[in-house]
């Protein structure tokens, strides 16, 4: 296991690597000049100021240059510099990350379980109307843009009770229900796919758990129906299911650019969108590759996880 | 009756045997799976409309019409915008944008991810290592994120929103692609092909790439959903169609939002039309992996 899980690690550094060029690549060798936006468009500078203002950020080097200095900087844990604002990205992104993280678990907490419960049900009352309803539903949460739920969540109460959620959203000691307030209704919008992903997934596991032989056993042994699901389908059917959690996590970190703007939390999406339209390219850089980490990280939990719990795929284990 | 008139005939007979061949099979697809169906007609309207926009919308939809911020009525079925446009003419011209970028990205995507995935999985050894690497890499960045990142730095123009989309969703495509291949791969005619002395191009494109066109109608089908929905949220964050041109997520941002709280119609529509639309597509995408690849059914 600790074999697997270091050849694991190894492979995240070329794939880091890769992600590290194609955005530098993006975001700095194609067209498109930082210190204009910086400066303003419309505004005049003097050739003097652009000279210093390059020499400052390192733009007058070469991009081989750049990029070096950039992983190099990023290797001994520093972030970087924001160049709108001037502020060291470090604590900034472990502030708003927290942000990101909280409303990403709130999401995880509620929606996992929720299209686990509506795909268990779909299969062990497959063929009925009630299948036809949680497959309706599932559907339907991997169809609804997530901007659209986000807006009529904000635009619906302010209409009908001249409600709108806090601008800023109060600390969890002084204020629990106020504290989360935000991020649920953030999570109204976001978790609908996810739930849709889940239930299609563990209805389709659950389907082919139950034509199993161990489960025609465990009949045979005349225990009751509930406990066949209960005790040997759903936990057999659940392993797969784990993996699709780890790939989800791309779109939910996706999806928090869009809500988290549309909600006004504070976060890492929110953060990189308007990085993107001032051009700060190292937020975006930096922000890139830390979510890179946290995707493979993921992936790579999930993965180990699933060898523990399950003996059968336990990989790179001596034989 | 001369010879003309009776081969006439025969051709005129063998025509109508024909369409009824066609509507007996249409009638049976109908009754096996009428929700995809359904989503089938439905999705056909929304080209049509798509194509005729302009002639049949009843309101010009690049200039304001009636008094703004109305709800719907008779004479505006869903009401009218900020700037007293008519929303259901601008839902009408937002579906060819939809209809129009979503198409040309999802095949510029399917055509990128199926070459890729056939390269990397045909080769096999270092190329595929290396293609798999690079795949890897990009689906661990957020897909809205690099495609933000490249419309941004190219510039928003519908060019750039089709290249940005075909290029974030192209790496999927190839995955499925490629494990499809390695499994072709083993079989027999394809050692068969190659024995016979066929080069690996034409192995790869002439034998392999043929057997595979079902999945990749299936893929496609899965796959419009997500570009339509990327599109859309690019236009909403201001980064896709670029004004005067109405689009669907662009209706649910910018100015307008400040005066969803008078008119809620005015977010309520937009969206109901890309939900729907969505909804559709991906009812026929499951009808589709149904009929067609039975092997894929359940999954994603």
């Amino acid at each position: 296991m600790t074999g697997y899980t270091i050849g694991r690690l190894a492979q995240m550094v070329p794939n880091l690597f890769i992600v590290s060029v194609i955005v530098f690549l993006v975001m700095r060798v194609l067209p498109g000049d930082a210190v204009n936006t910086i400066l303003g468009e419309g505004g005049h500078i003097s050739d003097q100021q652009r000279e210093e203002l390059e020499e400052r950020l390192g733009l007058n080097r070469g991009p081989f240059e750049q990029y070096g200095l950039w992983v190099g900087d990023l290797l001994q844990g520093d972030l970087g510099t924001s160049i709108v604002s001037g502020r060291d990205l470090g604590p900034v992104f472990w502030a708003r990350g927290k942000r990101t993280a909280e409303l990403a678990a709130i999401v995880l907490v509620l929606a996992v379980p929720l299209g686990i419960m509506l795909g268990v049900v779909g299969a062990v009352w497959r063929g009925t109307l009630l299948d036809t309803t949680t497959r309706i539903v599932a559907v339907s949460g991997l169809s609804v843009p997530n901007f659209w739920l986000g807006t009529l969540i904000v635009v619906l109460p302010a209409f009908w009770w001249a409600w709108s959620p806090p601008l800023s959203p109060p600390s969890i000691t002084e204020d629990p229900l106020g504290h989360f307030t935000p991020y649920l209704l953030a999570a109204g919008a976001l978790g609908p796919a996810l739930v849709g992903s889940m239930s299609r997934l563990t209805r389709t596991a659950m389907i082919e758990a139950l034509s199993q032989d161990y489960v025609r056993t465990a009949r045979a042994k005349g225990i009751t129906e509930y406990r066949v699901v209960a005790r040997h389908v759903v936990r057999n059917a659940l392993l797969p299911i784990v993996t699709i959690i780890g790939l989800d996590i791309r779109f939910l970190i996706g999806g928090t650019i869009i809500i988290e703007a549309i909600f006004s939390l504070a976060g890492v999406g929110s953060m990189l969108f308007t990085a993107i339209l001032e051009k700060d390219y190292v937020i975006v850089q930096s922000a890139t590759i830390l979510i890179a980490v946290c995707v493979l990280l993921i992936n790579l939990i999930v993965d180990i996880s699933y060898g523990v719990v399950d003996p059968r795929v336990r990989v790179g284990e001596a034989r | 009756m001369t010879a003309a008139e009776g081969a006439l005939r025969t051709d005129f007979a063998r025509e109508i045997q024909r369409l009824r061949r066609i509507g007996h099979a249409t009638w049976l697809f109908v009754r096996q799976y009428p929700i995809g169906a359904f989503s089938a007609v439905y999705i056909a309207a929304i080209i049509v409309l798509a194509v005729v926009g302009p002639w049949v919308a009843p309101h010009d939809y690049y200039r304001s019409v009636a008094i703004p911020i109305q709800e719907p009525s008779g004479q505006h079925w869903f009401g009218t915008d900020e700037v007293g446009r008519d929303i259901f003419s601008r839902i009408i011209g937002g579906a060819r944008i939809t209809v129009r970028i979503g198409f040309i990205a999802l095949f510029g995507a399917t055509a990128l991810g199926s070459l890729v995935g056939l390269v990397s999985g045909y080769f096999g050894g270092i190329v595929d290592a290396l293609i798999q690497r690079v795949v890897d890499s990009l689906m661990s960045i957020p897909l809205i994120l690099l495609a933000l990142m490249i419309v941004f730095v190219f510039g928003s123009n519908t060019n750039n929103v089709v290249l940005a989309l075909s290029l974030v969703i192209a790496p999927s495509v190839s995955r499925v692609i490629r494990s499809a291949v390695l499994a072709e791969r083993a079989k027999d005619y394809v050692l068969a092909a190659e024995v016979v002395g066929a080069s690996q191009t034409r192995v790869m494109f002439r034998h392999v790439a043929v057997n595979l066109a079902p999945l990749v109608i299936v893929i496609m089908s899965i796959n419009v959903g997500q570009i339509i929905i990327a599109e859309s949220s690019l236009s909403f964050l201001g980064l896709g169609t670029q004004p005067p041109e109405p689009s669907w997520g662009r209706m649910l941002s910018g100015a307008s939002r400040l005066f969803m709280t008078q008119n809620p119609w005015m977010a309520v529509f937009p969206g109901l039309a890309l939900f729907t639309v969505v909804m559709a597509f991906n009812l026929l995408g499951d009808t589709l992996r149904d009929s067609l690849d039975p092997r894929l059914r359940g999954s994603r």
